[in-house]
């Protein structure tokens, strides 16, 4: 495998010695660091949208009783429909930065965590594309394109640790590519990943197709493949081993490593219906964006000279694969194709650093610096987004009534429900799998489908239907003289079960 | 641009004029490969018959038989009831008309099957002559066939597409040959009484023309520039063709129609609605097909060190949006592609016609006709088809029992009840455009995604309601008092309105909860 250095020759390449204070502040301040500059802003506009994430409520109320008991629950609590099941907070330790963000600034804190993951990925991303070759301009272009595509995960999200992992993996096989060293970072890397979240098998399948890329010598058209050394071989699979022993390492043991595959074989009723595992719709924003990322792909295959090493090929395909099948990794598309793509897309002229001024591109960094404070949104600003979304007057009003009993609610109102009512047990909540696993999804998805929705009411004795006022299931109890309405706003409705009358409207 | 023969040895004609050398040409292998193709097809057509929309177009051509001129108005349903509209695939709807008063619904299909057996051993010839071997000709024809599975059925679509493979196969000609585009006019002329698709001719046309406007190689791809006498007889072609396409009984409406249809189409979001407009659902088998495509394209582009013609990297592209933007156009990409793919990907050792069994492919050619002939389906297996996904006994029911009424149905059954019981008006049908343009389709819309049913069925003063079973509108008729069912089967549930006195009070009984 090729150990030679692929670090470009342009001018980019910006670190040499210089020790002079203004061979820093021209460093500090060159055109290279000012994209990324603007690529942090763009990530900062993005991020301010995200704030409203179904899970993240569910997700600190775990981190809460974590801190409070210093132990993990073993079965639900949230809920009455999955109440004493047995479950694993596999994500346990992404959820500590995002409460203590929380606890120590409010909906301001989540954010600025999120927004400090968000930033870190795409300057590994910006970096690994400027290492690859491509002009900072290019690969600005290139980052902000992975950033589009990344705009599917861009909120408080648990995921973001492990793309966050991903990237640090992508770092540390580059590195090794280049100078042979540094791969015994990959244990203490699957070690906290594991614990951050199940994206990990991502990482071992990207690891193994890098190392299989060089079990191979030959050249196929544009593409060329060169053999691993036998020491190179061994670092890599001594390392690959001792990684795939530190996924054990967390509090749940086998069962951890185990989850995501059980994700993939028990919960496949989850996957259909939950938005982002379904595949990339082309009529949506980010599916014309992916026409845009195989459009250039094929134009980098097509137009560009620039030879394809296997590994390259291998996960682009992989990537490609899994983005255009399920929308949620079209961010993960984002990491892998962003360095493979901008050095064989020029798009611009090379930058001259003999051109550069760096004092424009300190007044551009600290025009996005301070816009960024300026326009930091307040507690306030930022719960009103929420309440576009979720039902805080509904909530509230249930509250002061009190009203008593079971309540059917909408699938992502769930984790809200039971970090702001946590008195209120929930129907279902975002954490799928407890209730794939005994038939309260599948009962959800009959209801809300208008399929034995009655039925399924009374199966599980509902006193109340919580609910947006857009879902077929309202236009059927308003329909019924089973049900009254109590309670409606613009984001949700109430129901509430007429005593008296079943189901059944027939006299 | 290049003329250079790309003829290979699999398809050559045969070099002796004897006996012997005309059976061994017409028993050889890549024949034999387009025989089981054609098997392939065959194998497809058969369970296709159900197409939702040909009952209406089978109409229409009854109507032109019988009147010897175009409806111009609606008469079929009562939702678009005299709205003007356009009999725009007039022609196509002739052989099916035919096909059927011949055959019935063998007729039919042996209508369709002729059209894609033409299709098909079209693009086969074209993947054999752009260089590939017949065995990776055959794969990548039978890749075709699996995209087009989207459109195999009675549809007019299908005669729009035979015309683009004659487009394709006139333009190739002319490539190596430099002859041949004067039957360009002509075939504009069929194409646009046929299907709208001539638009995707004349894009395709303008994309081969443009891709010789320039010169140059960049990476993979070359373009090479007309010559001057090439480029004034194409621009000559493409004029006069423009002109023929005013050669149709409705004049500048009919050219003017695809254009209409779109804007029509995208401005009501029509096409999130309709499942073939949809873009490509990759949870599905033609999702997978269409992923098959993007990742061969990608290792033909990488792995392949053949030089990719400009217009070759136009059409691939302009194909690959148009599928993945709408299924529909998977039919198209497969046409497109594989005599492009087919010389690139290299699945099988090259053919050796020294080593070719004459016997053995006459064997195997004899045995696809004898099974297709042998399991050619009867009329009563057709008919059985149709009965699964149609409202037949239903619509039986409603005849014996002499109902007489407004019928809201599901909008694919439209056809079926406009052919088989045109005394029963339906609420709509496939023709979209009419529906859309007048709202009934919106409101369509309205009643089966529960925003406001029964609200519809009051405005359009609904007496019948014919449905899925076990459907969400189904579910909420079931629990509605103004609401009766009166037949169920698998198919279909048929409601009734209940007599006024109840219906009237029973909403305002629902209203005051």
């Amino acid at each position: 495998m090729p150990t030679a250095s692929d670090s470009p020759t342009s001018e980019t390449a910006p670190l040499t010695a210089g020790t002079s204070w203004i061979g820093l502040v021209a460093k500090v301040f060159s055109f290279p660091v000012m994209c990324m500059f603007l690529l942090i802003g763009v990530i900062f506009r993005y991020s301010v949208g995200g704030i409203a994430e179904p899970d993240i409520w569910w997700h600190l109320r775990n981190a809460r009783n974590l801190v409070q008991f210093h132990s993990f629950s073993g079965v639900d609590s949230y809920s009455f429909s999955a109440a004493g099941s047995p479950r694993i907070n596999f994500e346990w330790l992404s959820e500590i930065p995002f409460f203590l963000g929380f606890k120590a600034l409010g909906l301001p804190g989540l954010l600025a965590i999120y927004f400090a993951v968000l930033v870190l990925i795409y300057v590994g991303v910006y970096y690994r594309v400027w290492r690859a070759g491509a002009d900072c301009k290019d690969a600005a272009v290139a980052t902000l394109g992975a950033i589009c595509l990344g705009t599917v995960s861009m909120a408080p999200r648990m995921l973001l640790f492990g793309w966050l992992s991903m990237v640090g993996l992508l770092l540390v096989l580059d590195r090794f590519q280049r100078t042979g060293k540094g791969i015994w970072l990959l244990p203490p890397l699957f070690m906290l990943w594991i614990n951050l979240h199940g994206s990990w098998v991502f990482g071992m399948i990207v690891l193994a197709l890098t190392i299989a890329s060089g079990l191979v010598e030959g050249e196929w058209g544009l593409v060329v493949a060169r053999r691993w050394t036998p020491a190179e071989l061994k670092n890599l699979l001594l390392a690959s081993a001792a990684s795939a022993v530190a996924l054990f390492i967390n509090p749940f043991g086998y069962k951890l490593v185990l989850y995501p595959f059980d994700l993939l074989r028990r919960q496949q009723r989850a996957v259909q219906y939950v938005e982002e595992w379904q595949p990339v719709n082309f009529s949506t924003t980010s599916g014309k964006l992916m026409l845009v990322v195989i459009f250039a792909l094929l134009a980098a295959a097509l137009f560009s000279r620039r030879r394809w090493k296997l590994d390259e090929v291998l996960l682009s395909a992989f990537a490609l694969w899994a983005a255009l099948s399920h929308a949620r990794f079209l961010f993960f598309v984002g990491l892998i194709l962003a360095p493979i793509l901008a050095p064989r897309l020029t798009l611009f002229p090379p930058y001259e650093r003999e051109l550069d001024k760096p004092w424009l591109n300190g007044i551009v960094m600290a025009a996005v610096v301070g816009a960024m404070i300026f326009f930091f949104p307040s507690g306030a600003q930022l719960q009103q987004k929420v309440d576009e979304e979720y039902p805080k007057a509904a909530l509230e009003f249930i509250q002061r009534l009190p009203l008593k009993g079971r309540i059917f609610n909408e699938y992502a109102w769930g984790g809200y429900m039971e970090w702001h009512a946590p008195a209120w047990k929930t129907f279902i909540d975002g954490r799928a799998d407890i209730f794939v696993y005994n038939g309260v999804f599948d009962d959800f998805l009959r209801a809300t489908g208008l399929e034995r929705s009655f039925e399924i009411l009374d199966k599980y004795r509902i006193d109340y239907v919580f609910v947006t006022p857009d879902e077929p299931l309202v236009y059927l109890l308003r329909h019924s003289p089973a049900w009254h309405l109590i309670y409606t706003d613009k984001v949700a409705v109430l129901f509430e079960r007429t005593p008296g009358p079943t189901a059944e409207k027939r006299e | 641009m290049p003329t250079k023969s790309n003829s290979p040895e699999t398809i050559s004609p045969p070099t002796s004029t004897s006996w012997t050398g005309l059976a061994a040409y017409i028993f050889s292998f890549p024949v034999m490969c387009m025989f089981l193709l054609v098997l392939a097809i065959y194998g497809f057509s058969v369970r296709r018959i159900a197409e939702a929309d040909i009952w209406w177009h089978l109409r229409n051509a009854a109507y032109l038989f019988q009147n010897h001129s175009f409806a111009s108005v609606d008469s079929y349903s009562f939702g678009a009831a005299g709205s003007p509209w356009l009999d725009h695939e007039w022609l196509s709807e002739i052989p099916f008309f035919l096909g059927l008063k011949a055959g019935g619904l063998q007729g039919m299909l042996a209508v369709y099957f002729v059209a894609l057996v033409l299709i098909y051993i079209g693009v086969y010839y074209r993947s054999c002559r752009a260089g590939a071997d017949c065995k990776d000709a055959t794969v990548i024809t039978f890749l075709a066939i699996l995209l087009g599975g989207v459109s195999i059925g009675p549809r007019m679509l299908l005669f729009g597409w035979l015309c683009m493979v004659g487009l394709l196969l006139v333009m190739d000609g002319f490539q190596r040959t430099g002859k041949g585009l004067w039957l360009l006019p002509a075939l504009f002329a069929l194409w646009i009484n046929l299907h709208g698709s001539w638009v995707f001719g004349l894009v395709v046309l303008v994309m081969i023309i443009g891709s010789g406007l320039v010169e140059g190689e960049w990476g993979l791809v070359v373009a090479q520039r007309w010559s001057t006498a090439e480029l004034r007889k194409l621009l000559l072609a493409l004029g006069v063709s423009l002109a023929a396409l005013f050669v149709n009984p409705f004049g500048y409406r009919l050219v003017l129609f695809p254009l209409k249809y779109e804007i029509l189409l995208r401005r009501h979001d029509v096409m999130q609605r309709i499942v073939e407009w949809q873009g490509v659902d990759f949870s599905t088998a033609h999702g997978k097909l269409a992923l098959m495509v993007i990742f061969g394209l990608l290792a033909a582009a990488l792995f392949s060190q053949q030089r990719w013609k400009l217009d070759e990297v136009l059409l691939t592209a302009f194909a690959l949006w148009a599928a993945l933007s709408h299924l529909r156009f998977l039919f198209f990409a497969g046409l497109i592609m594989a005599p492009i793919l087919a010389p690139r990907l290299k699945l099988f050792p090259p053919y050796e016609r020294e080593l070719d069994k004459p016997w053995l492919n006459a064997g195997i050619m004899a045995a696809v006709v004898g099974g297709m002939i042998f399991f050619y389906p009867s009329a009563a297996q057709l008919q059985q088809q149709v009965d699964q996904e149609y409202p037949t006994a239903a619509l039986e029911f409603m005849q014996r029992q002499h109902l007489n009424g407004r019928i809201f149905n599901q909008d694919w059954w439209g056809g079926y009840m406009e052919w088989v019981t045109p005394e029963l008006k339906p609420y709509m049908d496939g023709r979209t455009d009419i529906f859309v343009e007048n709202g009934t389709f919106d409101d369509y819309i309205n009643a089966v995604l529960i925003r406001s049913p029964l609200e519809v069925l009051d405005k359009y003063k609904i007496d019948y309601v014919l449905l899925e079973p076990a459907k969400p509108p189904a579910y909420v008729l079931e629990h509605s008092p103004a609401w009766r069912p009166i037949y169920t089967d698998k198919v279909a549930v048929l409601f009734e309105r209940t007599p006024k006195t109840a219906a009237a009070e029973a909403p305002a009984k629902v209203r005051s909860n």
